[in-house]
Parts: C-alpha cells; sequence; structure tokens
C-alpha cells in the first residue's frame, strides 16, 4: 500500500464515511484493507455493489489470508434456506443487491451478525436505489455496525441539486474523506518516481479529418438550432469553442434545458438526439476501422429513413452529411465500375427483365494512422530488448484499448495486416448487403480482384497466437512458450480496472492506444508501488481529434469536481443518523395537509402489511412503500405486481410500458387475469418525475388514449389510479388501504415454483418472451417449465416450437416473428 | 331520459361547458335531467369535473359520485387537470371517485376531454382487438419492443441490431463478440449490454 492509501484505510477504519478519491489511484487496496481488517473481527461483512472483475480480484486476496474464512459469492445457486445459516456464521459476503434485500425483509439476515457493509461504486447509490433501501432497512435494526462507502467517480458527485449531502445521507455515514490527484501526500506518492512517459502523437488522414470536421460542422449548426427555438446563444448552451462543443454537446444542451424540457417539443428533443448520434460517430471515426465506419453511418441513415412517424432529421439533407457520407465512402472504396457508374444501392430500372447487373468496386480500404505507430511502438520495443539483454530479458507489453471491438481489431491487424483484414470486412459488409436486401433485382456487387497490391510486411512477424486478447488468466501460461515480445489487451470496457492486470503480469511497457484518465493514474500508482521497477508508458493520441479533447476535458472536470466538493464538505451539514425509521414501532405520521376529506389518519400499525412481486424489486417503490412506515413483503405473485388489502392487486406500468402493452396485447390478458383473480384489480400508471404528467399523442393507427378507453369498457371493473411519480404511487397506495383488512400471504393461489428459481430466473428474458407474438399468459411457462432459453427456442423449426408450446397457432406465429427479416428500407441513393 | 342511438346525451346543465362544442366526431343532444353529465351508452356514463372548479367546491363532486354509485357498468370521472401544480389535488379527486367505484380518467386539455367522450360513445360496442395480440403486425415495432426489454438496450440500439442481424433469430444466436462487433452500440458499454442480451437470451429463462 502506498501511504495516501494507508492514511485514508485508517482513516476510514476509525470513522464510518465515504472517500472519494481521484480515478485510478487504486482505491481497491483500500477496500482490501477494510475487509481484512473487518473479517478479522468475526460476524459478517457485506459488500456491495462489487464489478464482478473486483469481486474476483477481492476473494483472490482474502483467500490468500490463512486466518479468515474464506469469502462467500452469494448467487441464486445458494439455496435461500442456506442463506441464513451462512450469514450467521459469518465472512466476507459479496450478494447482489437484488438478493439480499429479499433476504433482509424475508427476516433472513441476522441484523446483529451483520457487522457491517462496504459500498464499492457509491456514486452509484441514490435515494431509491436498492443498496440505500438495503442500508436503511439494516440500519433499522443495527445501530452499532459501520457501513464504509469508496468511489472514484468525484465528477458524478457533483451532478444535481446537493448530490454529495443527499448521497451521504442515503448512505448513513457523515464524512467525506477526499483524495484528489492534486492532495500533496498523493502527489508526493506518486510523483517520487515517476515512469518514464513517451507521448507520441498521430495526424488523422485527410479523409478522416473531412469527415470530423463535417461532424463539427453538422454539430456546430444543430446546435445553432436549438439555441435560437430557445432564444438563447449556442456559446451559451455548449461554451465557446470547437472543444467544448464537441465533447458532449448533447449532455451540456440537455443539462441547459432540463427546466424546460417538457416544453421545447419533438423538434428540439430530436436535435439533442442527433446530437448524441454525431457525438457516438465522431468517436467511432477513431475507433472503427473505415469498413465499420462507413457501416455506421450507413445504419444512422438507414434508421433514419424506417423510423415510423418521428420527426426528421433534417442534419442528413445538408452538404454537410454529404461531405461526410462521400469522406466514409472514400476510405473504403473509390469508385464503382458497371453498367451505372454508382454505387451498388443504385436499383435498375426494369429490373424484372434484366438479369441482375454486377457492380465492380475498386477497394481503397485506409488504415487507421494509429495502427502504424502501434506496431512502430511494438518494433521499438522488440530491437530495444534485443539490443539489451542485460536488462534482464524481453518485457512484457499490456495495450490498453477503450473496447473489445478493437482488440478484435487490433489482433487481427497484427496478425495478418491491415489489407487482408480490411477486404475480409468488406466483403462481409458487402455480403451482409445483400443478405438484408429485399429487392431480388438490386446489383450484385463484387469487389475489385487486389493483384499486384504487396500485402503489408507485419503478417508473419506477429503471429496470432503470440497476441494475447483474454490476458489476465492466460498470461502467466503463454510467458514462456512464445517467442517475444509478448503483447496483452487490456479493454477498458470489459475489464475496468488496469491495476489488477499491472500487478499479475508486471509489464515493462504500457501502450496507451486509447488513452482514458484513470489507465494514466494506474500506471502511476503502479509503478510508485513498485519504484525499482523499469516501466515505460507510451501514450498515442491523435492530434486535434476528439479523443484528445475528452481526456483533457476529463482532467479538468475533476479538479473542478473536487473543488467544488472541498467547499461542499467545508460547509455541509449531515444530520446524525438517529432518526432512522424503523417501521414496527414508528411513530405515526403526521396527518397530510392537503387531505380535506376525512382529515387522513395514518395506518395504523395493525394495517402496514404490502405484499410485493419479487421482479418490482428492480423498482424503487418498494423502498418508498418502506420509506413510508409500510411492511413490505416479498411474495411470488402469479397475477399483479402489489397486493394492497384483500382483493385489492395492483399492476403497476410506467407510461412507456403502458404504451407498450396496451399495443401488444399484453395488458389485455393481464387485466383478464386480475379481474378473475381480485375484487378490486388497479391498473397504476406511473409517471417518471422527470417526464410531463400528460398522455403523449401518438397516432397510427390508434392513439394510447383510444386503447385505455378501450380497455375500461371491455374491463368496467378494472380500476386506474394515475400517478405523477413513484413517491405519489406510495401516498395512493397506503390511502388505498384505510378501511381495507390486511392482504394474507396464506390466501395466494399456490404454484409450484419456488422462490429461489424465482429469485434466480432470468427475467428479463422471460419479460421478453411475454412480449412476443405467439405467446400468451397461458402457453409462456410451458417454456420455462420446458427449460428452454431464448436462443434455443429462436433456432428452432415451428414443429418444435409447437412442441414446447403446446399449441401448434401459436407456434406459427412466434415462429414467424423469430425467424422475420426486419425491414430495412433504403433512401434514395445519389 | 331516453337514449337516442348514435348520440351522445348531454345534460342541460353542461350545455354551456366549452367541452360540447369540441364534440365534433359524433352526434349529441342535450336532454333534461339526467342523472350524469354525459350518458354515453345505456350502460356508460361519464361525469365530469375541473380541477379548478372542484378547489373552489370541494363538496360538489363527492355527492354526485355517491348518487351514481350503484347504477350503470362503467362510470367515468372525467377530469380536466387544469392547474399548473395538480398532483395533490389529482390524488384527492382519484380516490373519491375509486371510493365510489369511478373510473377516474385524466386529460389535460378540453380537446383531449372532449375526445375521451367521443371515444366512448364510437367505441361502445368495438370489440377488444386493437388491445389482443394481433399477429403479424408492426414487426419492427414488436421486435423493438422485445430488445428493449434489456436495460441497457435503448431503442437506436434494436433499431441497430435488427438492420445488422436481420431478425430475433440471427440475433439471438449471435455470442457477445458478434454483438460487440454491431457499430454504433455505445462504444463504452457495447460490450456490457451486448453480453447482458447474449447472456439473457442464452441463460435459461
Amino acid at each position: 500500500m502506498l501511504a495516501w492509501q494507508r492514511s485514508a484505510f485508517v482513516e476510514l477504519l476509525e470513522q464510518d464515511g465515504l472517500l472519494v478519491a481521484s480515478r485510478g489511484l487504486g482505491t481497491i487496496d483500500v477496500a482490501l484493507a477494510l475487509l481484512r481488517a473487518a473479517a478479522a473481527n468475526g460476524g459478517a461483512v457485506l459488500v456491495l455493489n462489487a464489478t464482478t472483475s473486483e469481486q474476483t480480484l477481492l476473494c483472490e486476496r482474502l483467500a490468500l489470508d490463512p486466518s479468515a474464512t474464506s469469502p462467500h459469492v452469494l448467487t441464486a445457486d445458494v439455496a435461500a434456506k442456506d442463506r441464513l445459516g451462512m450469514y450467521r456464521k459469518g465472512g466476507v459476503f459479496f450478494a447482489s443487491s437484488r438478493i439480499l434485500i429479499v433476504d433482509l425483509l424475508c427476516g433472513r439476515v441476522p441484523a446483529h451478525n451483520v457487522t457491517g457493509f462496504l459500498v464499492l461504486h457509491a456514486d452509484k447509490v441514490t435515494e431509491d436505489s436498492t443498496e440505500a433501501f438495503i442500508l436503511r432497512v439494516w440500519r433499522s435494526a443495527n445501530k452499532e455496525g459501520f457501513i464504509k462507502a469508496v468511489t472514484e467517480d468525484a465528477v458524478a458527485l457533483t451532478r444535481g441539486y446537493a448530490r454529495a449531502e443527499r448521497l451521504l445521507r442515503a448512505l448513513h455515514v457523515q464524512r467525506l474523506h477526499l483524495w484528489p490527484r492534486f492532495r500533496s501526500d498523493v502527489q508526493r506518492d506518486l510523483e517520487a518516481r515517476p515512469p518514464d512517459v513517451v507521448q507520441l502523437a498521430v495526424s488523422m488522414t485527410p479523409h478522416m479529418r473531412a469527415a470530423h470536421s463535417a461532424v463539427t460542422e453538422l454539430v456546430r449548426m444543430i446546435v445553432k438550432e436549438i439555441a435560437a427555438a430557445q432564444g438563447l446563444t449556442p456559446q451559451s448552451l455548449v461554451g465557446d469553442d470547437d472543444k467544448s462543443m464537441l465533447t458532449g454537446a448533447d449532455m451540456k444542451v440537455r443539462a441547459a434545458l432540463e427546466p424546460v424540457w417538457n416544453k421545447v417539443g419533438p423538434r428540439a428533443r430530436q436535435l439533442t438526439g442527433d446530437l448524441a448520434s454525431l457525438r457516438k460517430l465522431l468517436s467511432a471515426l477513431t475507433q472503427y476501422d473505415c469498413v465499420s465506419f462507413l457501416e455506421y453511418v450507413e445504419m444512422l441513415e438507414q434508421a433514419h429513413f424506417s423510423r415510423q412517424g418521428g420527426t426528421y432529421s433534417v442534419w442528413l439533407f445538408t452538404p454537410a452529411a454529404e461531405a461526410l457520407f462521400k469522406a466514409a465512402r472514400a476510405r473504403v472504396y473509390s469508385k464503382a465500375r458497371s453498367q451505372q457508374q454508382v454505387l451498388q444501392l443504385q436499383r435498375p430500372a426494369n429490373a424484372g427483365e434484366q438479369p441482375r447487373p454486377v457492380v465492380v468496386i475498386s477497394p481503397v480500404l485506409e488504415e487507421n494512422p494509429k495502427w502504424v505507430l502501434l506496431l512502430q511502438v511494438l518494433q521499438e520495443i522488440e530491437a530495444e530488448d534485443a539490443a539489451n539483454p542485460a536488462t534482464g530479458g524481453p518485457g512484457r507489453v499490456v495495450v490498453v484499448v477503450k473496447d473489445d471491438r478493437v482488440v478484435g481489431q487490433l489482433q487481427q491487424y497484427l496478425a495478418n495486416g491491415a489489407r487482408s483484414f480490411l477486404r475480409d470486412r468488406l466483403s462481409r459488409y458487402i455480403s451482409k448487403r445483400e443478405e438484408l436486401s429485399q429487392d431480388p433485382a438490386e446489383a450484385k456487387t463484387k469487389l475489385e480482384p487486389d493483384a499486384g497490391e504487396p500485402q503489408a510486411a507485419c503478417g508473419d512477424q506477429w503471429p496470432e497466437h503470440a497476441v494475447q486478447g483474454d490476458p489476465v488468466e492466460n498470461f502467466n501460461e503463454w510467458y514462456g512458450l512464445l517467442p517475444a515480445p509478448y503483447v496483452a489487451f487490456h479493454s477498458l470496457a470489459s475489464t475496468g480496472s488496469l491495476l489488477p492486470l499491472l500487478e499479475s503480469a508486471r509489464p515493462k511497457y504500457i501502450v496507451l492506444y486509447d488513452a482514458h484518465l484513470s489507465s494514466v493514474r494506474e500506471a502511476e500508482t503502479f509503478k510508485a508501488a513498485n519504484p525499482g521497477f523499469p516501466l515505460r508508458v507510451y501514450f498515442l493520441q491523435y492530434e486535434d481529434s476528439l479523443d484528445e479533447y475528452k481526456f483533457h476535458a476529463a482532467i479538468g472536470r475533476e479538479v473542478q469536481a473536487f473543488e467544488r466538493l472541498i467547499d461542499t464538505k467545508a460547509t455541509m451539514v449531515i444530520p446524525r443518523d438517529e432518526d432512522v425509521e424503523v417501521p414496527d414501532s414508528a411513530p405515526p405520521r403526521p396527518p397530510d395537509e392537503s387531505a380535506r376529506h376525512g382529515g387522513i389518519v395514518s395506518l395504523p400499525p395493525s394495517n402496514r402489511l404490502v405484499l410485493v412481486d419479487l421482479r418490482e424489486f428492480r423498482s424503487s417503490l418498494p423502498s418508498m412503500l418502506h420509506q413510508r412506515g409500510m411492511r413490505v413483503r416479498p411474495t411470488h405473485l402469479e397475477v399483479g405486481d402489489y397486493i394492497l388489502s384483500h382483493g385489492v392487486a395492483v399492476e403497476r406500468k410506467s407510461l412507456s410500458d403502458l404504451i407498450g402493452s396496451l399495443k401488444s396485447g399484453r395488458l389485455y390478458s393481464q387485466a383478464e387475469a386480475m379481474c378473475k383473480a381480485y375484487k378490486v384489480p388497479v391498473l397504476l400508471i406511473e409517471w417518471h418525475s422527470n417526464e410531463a404528467f400528460e398522455m403523449p399523442e401518438e397516432a397510427s393507427p390508434k392513439s394510447p388514449t383510444e386503447r385505455l378507453v378501450l380497455l375500461t369498457l371491455h374491463f368496467p371493473r378494472l380500476r386506474i389510479v394515475w400517478s405523477r411519480s413513484p413517491a405519489t404511487s406510495a401516498e395512493l397506495f397506503e390511502k388505498l388501504k384505510e378501511g381495507r383488512m390486511e392482504p394474507d400471504p396464506d390466501a395466494l393461489p399456490k404454484t409450484d415454483d419456488d422462490e429461489d428459481s424465482e429469485v434466480s430466473a432470468n427475467h428479463t428474458a422471460q419479460e421478453m418472451l411475454q412480449k412476443m407474438p405467439g405467446v400468451t399468459s397461458r402457453n409462456w411457462r410451458n417454456a420455462v417449465t420446458e427449460g428452454m432459453s431464448l436462443s434455443r427456442m429462436a433456432g428452432m423449426s415451428e414443429k418444435e416450437l409447437a412442441g414446447v408450446l403446446k399449441n401448434e397457432v401459436s407456434a406459427r406465429t412466434l415462429y414467424a416473428f423469430l425467424n422475420k427479416k426486419a425491414v430495412v428500407e433504403k433512401g434514395d441513393d445519389d | 331520459a331516453t337514449t337516442r342511438p348514435g348520440a351522445i346525451l348531454v345534460d342541460r346543465a353542461q350545455e354551456r361547458n366549452p367541452l360540447v362544442g369540441r364534440l365534433r366526431g359524433v352526434q349529441w343532444a342535450v336532454a333534461d335531467d339526467l342523472d350524469a353529465d354525459f350518458h354515453l351508452s345505456p350502460t356508460t356514463v361519464a361525469l365530469f369535473l375541473s380541477l379548478r372548479f372542484h378547489q373552489l367546491h370541494p363538496d360538489y363532486i363527492p355527492q354526485r359520485l355517491d348518487k351514481l354509485k350503484d347504477l350503470y357498468t362503467l362510470r367515468i370521472l372525467l377530469v380536466h387537470v387544469d392547474l399548473e401544480d395538480s398532483v395533490q389535488v389529482v390524488n384527492e379527486v382519484q380516490l373519491l371517485a375509486l371510493m365510489c367505484s369511478f373510473t377516474p380518467i385524466l386529460a389535460w386539455s378540453l380537446d383531449e376531454c372532449a375526445m375521451y367522450l367521443e371515444t366512448y360513445k364510437s367505441y361502445e360496442r368495438k370489440p377488444a382487438d386493437a388491445i389482443r395480440e394481433q399477429p403479424g403486425e408492426d414487426h419492427s415495432e414488436r421486435l423493438a419492443e422485445c430488445l428493449t426489454t434489456v436495460k441497457s438496450v435503448n431503442k437506436s440500439d434494436a433499431s441497430s441490431l435488427a438492420s445488422y442481424f436481420g431478425s430475433f433469430r440471427g440475433i439471438a444466436g449471435a455470442s457477445a463478440e458478434e454483438l460487440a462487433a454491431v457499430p454504433g452500440l455505445g462504444p463504452q458499454k457495447a460490450r456490457h449490454r451486448s453480453t447482458r442480451l447474449a447472456d439473457d437470451a442464452a441463460e435459461r429463462l
């Protein structure tokens, strides 16, 4: 541990609090030290919000301790009845929040055996989150245990009103411990022996530049239009220069318009969405290979033309967009030779009578300049290792990239050379186009042969097997078996922190192919922890690119965020924790002032039980019910989402769910089942607090309001409740319970599924299945009991599906849906 | 009052309600001494309430609701939300309606109110087809609805996936790597969302 990490650990150990450190400073080591210290005291310690890779790392490290019991990972594979015993025995637990909240509410967690909680990625916790719900339930039963929280995202803590204070309250801690990179203790640690850093800048190709300026132009245009419509200046929306405009114009516009978002109209919303697409496009320009980039550009175009009833994206029809399409194409192929002097999209005039025309295109296939730079760097490393055998032999190289897409791209490039890789992509692109095309008369496309083109020289130097994509586990296995140098890729999107890899692989060279603030800091941290180890960091960047702007913007934002947090810390008042409500002994709430009729009295303690379906724990409503002092009992409900009182069942629908399920017929069958099973069936329509409180006008062929009318006509007993927000829903539930008998959990229809399979079930897939045509509330359970998966069902024949669903008509409908080609309408190409 | 087939019967007291002038798609006739504001069919009636009016006369609606609570199959309380800060009043009115077995329907403009009345009249005998499952309709929309069940997949991701793989079969059969290769899935989260989708599709239901 570095000196600052030790101080941070001691500080947090002595007093509960939230540790906020700069990105990449290695807070996982602090977390590990805390877990070791806590585990040594006996009792159960629960870890929330750990990612899979963090969980693996922490488990490995904790298992090295011979004194402590080995850590437990609680998944739904551990039977509910065994979990109680495990919590009693103690140790470190990693549990998913959904399992934990159900266990807590069912009384399966002995609150006093749990000595405390460690919350990772604390920035993700909000008042309405399941994590906050867990802490509240536990705190109400255990006032002594500890709560420690850690995050490396300072910026997230400065978004929104009093975010930091509210977070501390949700975490039930009072202290904020701030460890920015610029704090002197941290600087001392990291800058004593910094790694050797080589910065390499590379220019984009002329075509890339052209695409870049076209997108910049488009963004400027759209921002101008949005600003004009709101009576603002573009500068006030996104700042004065290109750099600040390009780094997240959509987010800035969204933030600026937030207070009036309900009133800006569909056009401004559409434009803001377009800004987001353009930002993604700009980052794809340097990330993707040229063929994928073209594919992406064309996909945006197609998505636009196949959009139904939406507002049109005007930017597609501007000269700048034309320039963008041209540049994207020019990187892939130059010109098509054929009967028509046009691209393969063009349809021939008399399709029926002529044989399919053939379009031949000659490939250009531009290499990404960074690829060449990477190859040069690797060659330099190789040469250097060869020249200095005294430095302890060849060093390992870790190449840090953004995501798996880049890993695949670079592996192929290094193994086969750019030309062969890109040709391959291009022929896939062409065959995909033809496969998806619904027009049999469409021109066939052929690639001009690559005769005489020199193959890239790097092909033999980098045999594919020497380049490892999945490094952490395999690195040591491969080490020593292969010719030098050993290159491992690290994908930031899939594995996150670089530190575990650095510690296990101990590379002498790190190539930051895609720079992220945290990787730079992690390299520094690793070097500081291993001062004697030679480490060189290559930093590769495109000049004047979005990546470069983003990198600098990220540093600036973090510094600003810490400055604000330092101010906040000096002035904030966080109430002590004695006011946590205990549902079973809470004093009655004061009567609601707005209630005029009958003076609403809060529910007597004997009438506070609500049965909640296990699936509903993904939403924030159960937490809000608990906050209002209701007793939330997780139950497996066959029909409805909540049982409020005897005979009163509620189906909750968010606005978008309502619209979708009215259209698909799902709500019809749910209403049917509810009316059959319950005396008072209720449909709760719930808006998000940031949605405009009104029914959206959506025509073609029937509006949601028309469908709602039809629903009430066919189910006159169905009661509709309109709720402004989840908080309002909780309030309404409380009032709906008044004067009614408590629900009786034992009176529910018995099902053969036990709760474990319900918690472990793949709810998303089940829900997806239920949304498919042909699947009804009656037959979908057959698929579940048959042990099906969606991908298996998707691959089945109509006959096999009939066997699964036990119904031939349904199977035919479902089969048609699964296999039908999505229609992609093409625009007229010129 | 006698029901004139095809026409909404409007109580005399509502004759000057501006909402009545906005009833365009259906016939209507004024009648005296109706028990409800609007008779939409022999079994369906509606009461109209403006929230602003309710704030001034809170005792009006409970009485009217109470009088009708055991008559007619479907009783609508059509609420015109004409207050800016309406949540508390909306809740109060809804609870009153529910107590008397009324179905509250909220509308945010008089045109919307009129539209509801017209729809109730014209849908009087309409079968439930439009809200029951229709085979083969709106394929791309159904597909998008399915795919966006995965929390991290938004509408534009869904259309990217559909246009890249063609059918649900193609998407469900794709590996996480193939999914991650789809251009346009947010670069940072591509891996995360595609694995979620791949896992969810491959995992046991």
